[in-house]
Formats: structure tokens, sequence, C-alpha cells
């Protein structure tokens, strides 16, 4: 009797679904719970947003672990002996010239040789990308000595990017005079002042102030970087100075293609010497464009 | 279906996140300066002139696509208030879901390589995320009434 009742229920069962047609879906639902419901899809969402975004401030990159001397001298070796086929498969690297004409003279220094001009300091991080780019086209024409490294600003826009600095080192050139000066250290306290002659510089084509300041003899002025500094973001010094020469990479053609505008402006100056320099390929490229 | 108050926040979001992309868009473009706090961490040239701030191995600005997903955020928003076709909740929560990956991606380069954020792009970014809850409210509302 119990039997033929249960049969007579659930074929009314199968009727109504089949006629209502959203009977089977909500029989489904009734029987087992929907992840759905409850706070459980809210909670999962705003765990996965906290959780990434506490990540991204747990992964802050933080100092650049310090070299041994050894290892700061393999570095500054690298950036200052970059091969020419690294420059010349680069050239212009994509990049639109960072680099102003100006109407001025050619400035050229007690030697009669035409004077770069470099004004920076070492926590501003757009002067630490700008420092690749010029230490690597400068060598070029001469020799660096006391080149070292460092890091801007722990608590500037792009914290803590590794570069060289200028402070304690020397250049020699036969073709250009190196007048650069880092104006403060990493935490902004005053390391040097700027020569008259860099002032006067500054005074004419920054009248701003801005830094990095940049000037080809006068005739060629950039004031900030040439590429943007988070290309080098996460790097160490010696991942940096590897990856300049591979043309392959973006930070090669942010640092080799800045590298050789500024090059080519040079080379404007010193009357296209050395020839070898001034002719080849990747000076050619940024001409062209 | 005009008591969908979720679907009108959509609209909402989506409005709201077309209006900041656009001015996002129109100053990348323009070169000019955004309207923005400078303070500690707030620096919204440094995030808007970095490399991040282009949709990768482009020249297109990602404001430029937050724009386009705001405008299809909010016209999901609108197409539920006319017809809510079956598809529309979850393809909003997918597309809800693809924007707050992007914005965690963003987020990660304010905080982690850029050391600074940008106002603009912290509203945008809250919009997805209230996006990403509406769409998913919707998709319970869906199932709820299923049951």
């Amino acid at each position: 009797m119990s039997r033929a009742s249960g049969s007579t229920e659930a074929a009314r069962t199968r009727r109504e679904r089949r006629v209502t047609g959203r009977g089977s879906r909500r029989a489904r639902h009734a029987e087992r719970p929907s992840v759905w419901r409850g706070p459980l899809p809210y909670l999962a969402a705003a765990l996965v947003i906290a959780g990434a975004i506490a990540w991204s401030i747990l992964s802050r990159a933080g100092p650049t672990p310090t070299l041994t001397a050894a290892a700061s001298d393999a570095v500054v070796a690298s950036v200052t002996t970059i091969p020419a086929d690294v420059f010349d498969r680069v050239g212009a690297g994509g990049l639109a010239s960072p680099l102003r004409a100006t109407t001025f003279e050619t400035l050229r220094g007690a030697s009669g040789k035409p004077v770069v001009i470099y004004v920076g300091a070492e926590y501003c991080p757009f002067c630490a990308s700008e420092r690749w780019s010029l230490v690597a086209a400068l060598s070029r024409f001469g020799t660096f000595e006391g080149l070292s490294l460092s890091t801007s600003s722990s608590t500037d826009a792009y914290p803590d990017t590794p570069t060289l600095t200028f402070r304690g080192a020397s250049y020699r050139s036969d073709h250009v005079e190196l007048s650069a000066v880092e104006t403060a250290d990493r935490q902004g306290r005053p390391v040097a002042d700027t020569t008259p002659v860099q002032q006067a510089a500054m005074d004419r084509s920054d009248p701003g102030g801005s830094i990095p300041f940049l000037s080809i003899a006068e005739r060629y002025v950039a004031i900030g970087s040439g590429y943007r500094p988070d290309v080098l973001g996460g790097r160490t010094w010696a991942q940096i100075a590897e990856q300049m020469r591979d043309p392959s990479t973006p930070l090669a053609r942010g640092v080799i293609g800045n590298a050789n505008w500024i090059t080519a402006a040079i080379c404007e100056e010193t009357g296209g010497q050395p020839a070898n320099v001034c002719d080849s390929p990747g000076v050619h490229a940024t001409r062209s464009k | 279906m005009s008591g969908d108050r979720p679907a009108i926040g959509l609209v909402v979001a989506g409005i709201a996140g077309v209006l900041i992309s656009a001015y996002l868009t129109v100053t990348h473009y323009a070169g000019g300066t955004l309207a923005c706090v400078s303070a500690a961490f707030v620096d919204c040239d440094a995030v808007t002139s970095s490399s991040y701030s282009l949709v990768p191995y482009t020249e297109i600005p990602v404001a430029l696509a937050g724009l386009v997903w705001s405008a299809a955020s909010a016209a999901g928003g609108a197409l539920a208030l006319r017809a809510d076709p079956p598809w529309l909740r979850p393809a909003h929560l997918a597309w809800a879901a693809a924007g707050v990956l992007v914005a965690l991606y963003l987020i990660n380069a304010e905080i982690a390589v850029i050391g600074r954020i940008c106002e603009w792009c912290t509203a945008l970014h809250l919009i997805v995320f209230a996006t990403l809850f509406l769409a998913l409210r919707r998709v319970r509302m869906g199932d709820t009434s299923a049951a």
C-alpha cells in the first residue's frame, strides 16, 4: 500500500517537472546547497584582493644588497666596455630623441674640447637611470676612473634604483671633457655645489633647476631621463650590466638606445671623432630618425 | 527589473569609470598634468609616465583600456535593466574578474616598482573592485531566485 502510494507520488513529481520545465532545476537547487549562497563568495573575493595588495606591499623593493669590491669593479668594467655591435644592434632603441637642440655656441673647455655637463643627485631615480646611458656613451670617447655603485633614494619614486655615481669619479678623453656633479647623496644631504660653468648652463637651458640636467657642449640639452627608470626595476647592478649587453632586452633598448642618442650628439660637437664611433650604424640609426 | 539595484550600481560604476579613464586618456594624449595631490606616496606623474601606463608591447595607454572596460561594464548594467538575458550575469562577473586581475597587476606596479600611487588610478581600481562585488551580487540574486 505504502509502496503504491510512493510510486504515485513519484509519478506526480515527474509530471510536474515535465510540465513546468523549471521544476527539475528547482529540485536540484533544493537538494544541494549552492556555493553562491552565504557570505563565502564575497569573502573569497575580498581575501584575494586584500592578499594581492598585501603581497605587493611586502614585496616592495628593499635596499639593493651591497656588492664586494671585486663584484663592483666587474659591474663598472662591464658597463664601460659595451661591445660596439651592441650599440649598433640597438640603434635608437625605439626611443624618441631625449635631447633638445639649442642655439647657443659650442661650449669648450680649457683644452678646447667640447664640454659635456651633467648635474644630478644620488637620491634622484631619473638621474639613476640616466647615468647608465651616460657612462656607456662617454666610455666610447674616453675612460673613467673611480666610478662606484649607488642606489637612488629608498623613499622617492622608483625606490632604490641601482645606479653608478659620478661622485669621486674622473674622466679622461681626447675628444670631450666631462663636467659632472652630484649635488646630494641618496639621503638628499648636500654634498657638492655646481661650478659657475655648470650653473650658467643650467640657468640658460634649465631655469627650473630640474635634474638630471645634461648638456652636450650647450648645443644639445636633456632634462630628465631618456628612458623610464622602471625598466631597471627589481634588478641588481650585475643584472643590469648583463642585460645592457643583450640587445634583445627592453633594458638594453632603453639604456643603450639613450646612450646612442647621447653619443650622436657628442659626435656632432667632436667633428665626428672618433670615426669608429661616430660613423657606426648605431649612431647613424639615431640620425635617420 | 527597475528594482535591480546592483544593475543600477553597475551602470553608475561604469559611468564613473568612463569619466575617470577618459580624463586619464585625454591627459595622456594631450601631455598635460593631472590634477593630483602631491603627498608622500601620491605622485600621479610618476605613475602615468611609467612604462606601466601603457599596455605591454604597445603605445596604447592603459587608461584607454580602462575606458573601454568601464563602458562595456556600464552597457552590461544597462542591458541588465532592460532585458537581462541569462548569459549576462556570469559574463559580467567574468568581465569584472578580468578587470580586477588587471587592477591588481597595476596596483603591484605602483606599490612594488614605482613606489608611488596615483589617486585617479586608485579611484578607478576601487570602481573595478566594486564592479566585481556588484556583479557577484547579481549572480547570487539569479541563483537565489532560481532556488
